[in-house]
C-alpha cells in the first residue's frame, strides 16, 4: 500500500467527511420527497415539497462540489510536488462552506411564507429557482469561495510550461466554476431569458464545467490506480474535454425548444446534442484501456468499483438517456415529465456522486495509514446504491412514459386525479428503489466514517495476513463470468446498451404517431419497457462482467504484488 | 505522447483546429441568443401584461419567492409533482385562479368563481360577466368545477395575501400569452370521452361517468327531508365557502341561530329572519344588506341555478342551525 | 488511407442520420430568423460542424487505440529486456 507523499494532502479528509454527512442527509431528503410522491398530505404544512426538494437539489450540488474540492485537495500535492502554501486558507475555505450550507439548506424553508429576502431588487435569502434555490447571500458567498479555490489552485502548481492537460483541465475547471456561476446571479423579470441563463449555469455550469473536472480527475485517478503513462491519459483529457465542449457549446440549445425562445433552436438543439454522447464513448474507452494496460490485480476495489460506476452511469444516464429525449420530435413529450427525472438522476448522481465517493474510497484509507481494509462492507454498498440508483430510473422513466401518454397525448387533467393513479405503481417502486438507495449510502457512508477505526472482522485478518491476500488462493486461470474482458466484448457491451438507447428513443419518437395521438399507448409503453429494463439490466451486468474480470486478476497473477511507490507525477505534455 | 514514432506529428494542429471549431461554434450560438431576444422576435415581455394594478414582473417576484418551481413546472422546467402552469390561465381564467388561490387548499366551486367574476380587475381583463360566457370561454374552469369543486386539494393552504394573489395571475397570463414554439403539444383526441366510454363498456366498470354535475345529482334524489336536501346543497353550491354555520363570519354572515332572529339592516331598518327574508336573500341578496357587510359581493344569479324547491331546501336546513352550542 | 476513407464514410452516414433525426419537419418559418434562406444556411453550417465533430471523434478514437497498442508494445519489449516496466522515462 502506498504511503502518503505530502502531508497536506490531508487537508482533503475534512471535505470528504462533510460530503458523506450531506450526502445522507440528501438521500433522506429524497426518501421524503417519494414519500410524498405516494401520499401528497405527508408532511404537508410542515416540510412543504417544495422545501424539501429544494434542500436535495441544493444539497446534491453542495456535496458533489465538496467531493471535487476534496479530491483537488488530495492530488493538487501530488500534481504540484509540493505541499499548500497556505494550509489555514484551505482550511477557511472549509469553515466557510460549512456555513454557505447550513444557510443554504435553512433559507429554504422561507419560501413557506413566500419571504425571498428582496433587497436591491435581488432575492438574498432565497430565490426559488429549480437548481438555483439558494439565495443571492449564499451565491455571492459561494463565488468568493471559488475564488479562493481557484487561488489555492493556481498557487501550488508548478509554473505553466510545466503544465499537462490534467493541469490545466483543473485550472480550467476552478477558473470556469468561478466566471460561469456568475450568470447565476441575477434577478430577469423574462422568463425565457430568466430560464435562457438559468441554463447557462445548468448546462454549461454543470454538464460542460464539472466535467471537465470529472474527466481530468478521472484520468488521475487511472494514472494512481493503474500506473497509467501521464501521456496517453493526458491526450484523453484534452480530447475527451474538447469532445464535451464542441458538442456541447451548442447542444445546450436543447434547452431552448419550449422557453419561449425561437424555433431554429430546436434544429440547433437536436443535431449537437446528439453528438454530446461521444466524449462519454470516448472516456469509457479510454478507462477500459488504461485499466487494461496490464494484469495487475485491483489494490483498491471499492475505489475502482465507484469509478467505474460513474464514467458507465455517465454513459448510461447522461449519454443514451440524454440522447433519447434530446431531440426536438422526442423532447416535446419528454419535456416537464418525469423521464427528465430519470435521466437527471443517473445523470447527476451517478456521473459525479459516484466520482466523490470513489475519491474518497481511495483516498481515505491512504491518509488514515490503513492496511489492507475489509473492501466487503464497501462493494455491498455500492451494488445497493447502483441497484438502487438504476431502480429509482427504472420507475422515473416508465412512470414518466405513463405521464407523457395520460398527460399529454390524452390530454387528462392533472386535476382531474387521473395521471396519479396511472402512475401509481411507479410511484410505489420510486419509494422501494429508494430505500435501498438510501440503505447502500448509510453503508457507504459508515464504512468511510468508521474505516480504520472499527475492528477487523475476524475472517478478514484470518484471510488476508498481507492485506493483500486474495492472491494467496492461488493462481487459478479466470473463465467464464470472470474470463479476461477483451475490447471487442466491451464493444459488444456498448452496442448493446446503444441498441436499447435506440429502442428508448423510438419509444418516445412513436408519440408522434397519429395511431397513439389518437389513444393507444401500446407501442410506445412496450417499446419503453423493453427498453429501460433492457438498458438498466445490460447495465448492470456489464458493470459485473467488467469488476468481475478485474477481480479475477486476483487469482490470475499470483505474486507480483511488491510494487513500491513511484512518480505519480509523469511528465509535462510535449 | 500523441505521434506515434515515424509519422508526422499533427496534433498540434488537430488542437488548433479543434479551438477554431470551438470558437466558430461560439460565435454560432451567441448570434442565435441575439436574434432569440431582439423586439422583431415578438415574443410578449412581463412589463406590458398586468392585472388590475399588478404587472407580471412582481408576479414573477412572488412566483420565485413561494419556491412554486419546485412542485409546479413552467416552461417544463421544475419538479413534476404539480402540474405545469405555463398554459393555465388560458385553461381556466383570472376569476377561477382568483378563487383558487383565495384558498388553495379547496377546490372552489361554481359559487366561489362566480363572486370573483365581479372582480373589476377581471372584468376589466376578460370582459365576461356571466358564468355562462365564463366558461364557455375557460372550459378548464368549467371542467374543474364540475369534478372537482367543494373537495379538498393536495396543494398546502399557502394564505395568499390579495395582492399576491393579483400579481401571480398577471404573471400566469403572462406565460400564457408567451409563445412555447406549440409546448406544451395539443391533444389530437379527448382522453376523459374516451375513457369514459371505455369504462362504460367494461363490465366491471365501477367508475362512474365523471360528468354529471353534482347539483343535478343531488336534486335528482327524493327529498323526503328537505333539510338534509338543503345541507347537501349549500356544500355543493359552495355556500359554505363564504357562510359559516355557526354564528362566525367567514365572508358572509353566519347561520347558527339567525333564523327568527332580528338582523339589523344598512338602511337602519329591522327584519326577522323568516322564510321569506332568507329567500330573498339567497335569490337577491342585494335587496337588504344586513349590517357590517357590502353590497355585490354574493352573486345575484342564484334564481337562475336554484329551484325553487332547493331554495326552500336550503332554508329548512338553515332553520335546524342553531346558535354557539 | 483506408482508415481515413472509412472515418469520412461513417461521418457521412452519422451526420445524415443526425441531421434526419432534427430535420425542421415543423418549422413555420414566421419569425425572420426563422425565415426558409436562414434555415438553409443553419443547416448547412450544423452539418459542416456536426460532420466536423464526429470526424474528430473518430480521429481521437484512433489515436487512443494507437497508444495503447504502443504502450503495450513497451511493456512486452521492457519484460522481455528484464527491466522494470515502470521505469519509464
Amino acid at each position: 500500500m502506498k504511503a502518503l507523499q505530502y502531508q497536506t494532502q490531508r487537508l482533503s479528509m475534512r471535505f470528504f467527511m462533510l460530503m458523506l454527512v450531506l450526502f445522507i442527509v440528501q438521500v433522506a431528503l429524497g426518501l421524503i420527497l417519494a414519500l410524498q410522491e405516494n401520499d401528497p398530505l405527508f408532511l404537508q404544512g410542515v416540510l412543504n415539497f417544495n422545501i424539501v426538494r429544494a434542500d436535495h437539489l441544493d444539497l446534491a450540488i453542495d456535496w458533489i462540489l465538496c467531493g471535487f474540492i476534496g479530491a483537488i485537495v488530495f492530488v493538487a500535492p501530488l500534481l504540484s510536488k509540493r505541499d499548500f502554501a497556505h494550509p489555514w486558507l484551505i482550511k477557511f475555505l472549509f469553515y466557510a462552506l460549512l456555513v454557505i450550507v447550513i444557510a443554504n439548506v435553512c433559507t429554504q424553508y422561507l419560501a413557506r411564507f413566500g419571504i425571498a429576502g428582496w433587497w436591491l431588487g435581488q432575492p438574498w435569502f432565497q430565490q426559488g429557482r429549480e437548481y438555483l434555490e439558494e439565495g443571492r447571500a449564499v451565491q455571492v458567498a459561494l463565488l468568493i469561495g471559488f475564488g479562493i479555490l481557484s487561488y489555492i489552485v493556481l498557487r501550488i502548481f508548478p509554473p505553466r510550461r510545466e503544465w499537462n492537460e490534467i493541469h490545466w483541465g483543473l485550472v480550467l475547471g476552478v477558473l470556469g466554476l468561478t466566471g460561469v456561476w456568475v450568470f447565476a446571479m441575477f434577478f430577469v423579470a423574462r422568463l425565457d431569458l430568466s430560464e435562457y441563463f438559468r441554463w447557462y449555469v445548468v448546462h454549461y455550469w454543470v454538464e460542460g464545467i464539472w466535467e471537465i473536472i470529472h474527466i481530468s480527475l478521472v484520468g488521475y485517478l487511472i494514472v494512481l490506480m493503474f500506473h497509467a503513462k501521464i501521456k496517453s491519459v493526458g491526450y484523453a483529457v484534452f480530447w475527451g474535454v474538447a469532445m464535451v465542449w464542441l458538442s456541447g457549446m451548442i447542444g445546450n440549445a436543447h434547452h431552448y425548444f419550449w422557453i419561449g425562445t425561437p424555433a431554429f433552436w430546436q434544429f440547433w438543439g437536436s443535431l449537437f446534442s446528439a453528438f454530446e454522447p461521444l466524449p462519454l464513448v470516448f472516456c469509457f474507452w479510454h478507462i477500459y484501456l488504461d485499466a487494461h494496460q496490464n494484469r495487475k490485480p485491483l489494490e483498491n476495489t471499492p475505489a475502482f468499483y465507484f469509478l467505474l460506476g460513474s464514467v458507465l452511469l455517465e454513459q448510461v444516464g447522461a449519454g443514451i438517456l440524454g440522447f433519447s429525449m434530446t431531440f426536438a420530435r422526442t423532447n416535446v413529450w419528454s419535456h416537464g415529465t418525469w423521464i427528465t427525472a430519470g435521466h437527471a438522476h443517473l445523470a447527476l448522481f451517478g456521473t459525479f456522486g459516484l466520482l466523490g465517493i470513489a475519491v474518497a474510497y481511495y483516498a481515505v484509507p491512504l491518509m488514515r495509514g490503513i492496511k489492507g481494509f475489509d473492501e466487503r462492507l464497501g462493494q455491498l454498498a455500492f451494488w445497493l446504491v447502483l441497484v438502487g440508483v438504476l431502480g429509482m430510473a427504472f420507475a422515473f422513466d416508465m412512470g414518466g412514459t405513463v405521464e407523457v401518454f395520460n398527460y399529454r397525448t390524452l390530454g387528462l387533467d392533472w386535476f382531474g386525479g387521473r395521471i396519479d393513479p396511472a402512475m401509481g405503481g411507479y410511484r410505489v417502486a420510486l419509494l422501494v428503489f429508494g430505500c435501498v438507495l438510501l440503505i447502500g449510502a448509510g453503508l457507504t457512508v459508515y464504512d468511510l466514517l468508521t474505516m480504520g477505526y472499527r475492528r477487523p472482522s475476524a475472517g478478514l485478518a484470518r484471510e488476508r495476513p498481507d492485506g493483500h491476500a486474495a492472491a494467496a488462493i492461488g493462481a487459478r486461470p479466470a473463465v467464464g463470468w470472470g474470463r479476461y474482458l477483451s475490447g471487442f466484448e466491451v464493444g459488444l457491451w456498448l452496442l448493446v446498451l446503444w441498441f436499447f438507447g435506440g429502442i428508448i428513443t423510438v419509444s418516445l419518437l412513436a408519440f408522434n404517431l397519429a395511431i397513439v395521438r389518437s389513444g393507444h399507448p401500446t407501442l410506445p409503453y412496450t417499446l419503453a419497457a423493453i427498453g429501460y429494463a433492457g438498458l438498466f439490466v445490460a447495465t448492470l451486468l456489464f458493470i459485473s462482467r467488467f469488476l468481475t474480470s478485474m477481480q479475477a486478476r486476483k487469482r490470475a497473477v499470483a505474486a507480483d504484488e511488491s510494487r513500491d511507490d513511484m512518480d505519480l507525477l509523469g511528465e509535462p505534455a510535449a | 505522447m500523441s505521434c506515434a514514432p515515424g509519422k508526422p506529428c499533427e496534433e498540434g494542429k488537430k488542437r488548433r483546429i479543434a479551438l477554431l471549431a470551438f470558437g466558430l461554434m461560439a460565435l454560432v450560438f451567441f448570434v442565435l441568443s441575439a436574434f432569440s431576444f431582439v423586439d422583431s422576435r415578438v415574443q410578449v415581455t412581463p412589463e406590458v401584461v398586468t392585472y388590475g394594478p399588478y404587472n407580471a414582473v412582481q408576479g414573477k417576484r412572488v412566483f420565485q419567492a413561494y419556491n412554486c418551481m419546485d412542485c409546479h413546472t413552467i416552461v417544463g422546467n421544475g419538479a413534476y409533482f404539480a402540474p405545469d402552469l405555463t398554459k393555465e390561465y388560458q385553461q381556466v381564467g383570472p376569476a377561477w385562479l382568483a378563487a383558487f388561490l383565495g384558498s388553495p387548499g379547496s377546490w372552489p366551486t361554481q359559487t366561489v368563481v362566480a363572486i370573483h367574476l365581479h372582480d373589476p380587475a377581471q372584468l376589466k381583463t376578460t370582459d365576461i360577466d356571466t358564468m355562462q360566457a365564463y366558461l364557455k370561454q375557460f372550459p378548464g374552469a368549467a371542467q374543474r368545477i364540475r369534478q372537482q369543486g367543494g373537495h379538498g386539494t393536495y396543494m398546502p393552504n399557502l394564505t395568499f395575501s390579495g395582492p399576491d394573489i393579483g400579481k401571480l395571475i398577471a404573471f400566469l397570463k403572462y406565460t400564457s400569452d408567451m409563445n412555447t414554439e406549440g409546448w406544451p403539444p395539443k391533444p389530437e383526441t379527448n382522453g376523459a370521452a374516451l375513457l369514459a366510454d371505455r369504462s362504460a363498456h367494461a363490465a366491471t366498470a365501477v367508475h362512474a361517468p365523471a360528468g354529471a354535475p353534482p347539483a343535478a345529482a343531488a336534486s335528482a334524489q327524493p327529498a323526503s327531508d328537505p333539510a338534509v336536501l338543503g345541507a347537501k346543497l349549500v356544500q355543493e353550491d359552495g355556500c359554505t365557502a363564504c357562510h359559516a354555520t355557526d354564528q362566525s363570519t367567514k365572508v358572509g354572515p353566519g347561520w347558527g341561530g339567525l333564523y327568527n332572529s332580528q338582523v339589523k339592516l344598512t338602511d337602519g331598518s329591522t327584519v326577522t329572519a323568516n322564510d321569506a327574508y332568507l329567500a330573498r336573500s339567497i335569490l337577491d341578496p342585494n335587496a337588504q344588506i344586513p349590517t357590517g357587510f357590502q353590497p355585490n359581493i354574493m352573486p345575484a344569479n342564484f334564481g337562475s341555478v336554484l329551484s325553487k324547491q332547493q331554495v326552500d331546501a336550503i332554508v329548512a336546513y338553515i332553520k335546524t342551525l342553531k346558535g354557539n352550542k | 488511407m483506408r482508415h481515413r476513407a472509412i472515418d469520412l464514410v461513417l461521418t457521412a452516414v452519422t451526420t445524415v442520420a443526425a441531421l434526419l433525426l432534427s430535420w425542421p419537419f415543423w418549422a413555420h418559418f414566421e419569425y425572420w430568423a426563422d425565415s426558409r434562406a436562414l434555415w438553409i444556411v443553419y443547416v448547412i453550417i450544423g452539418a459542416i460542424l456536426a460532420g466536423y465533430v464526429f470526424y474528430a471523434f473518430l480521429g481521437a478514437l484512433h489515436t487512443l487505440f494507437e497508444h495503447d497498442a504502443l504502450d503495450h508494445a513497451e511493456a512486452r519489449e521492457a519484460a522481455k529486456g528484464g527491466a522494470d516496466t515502470e521505469n519509464r522515462s
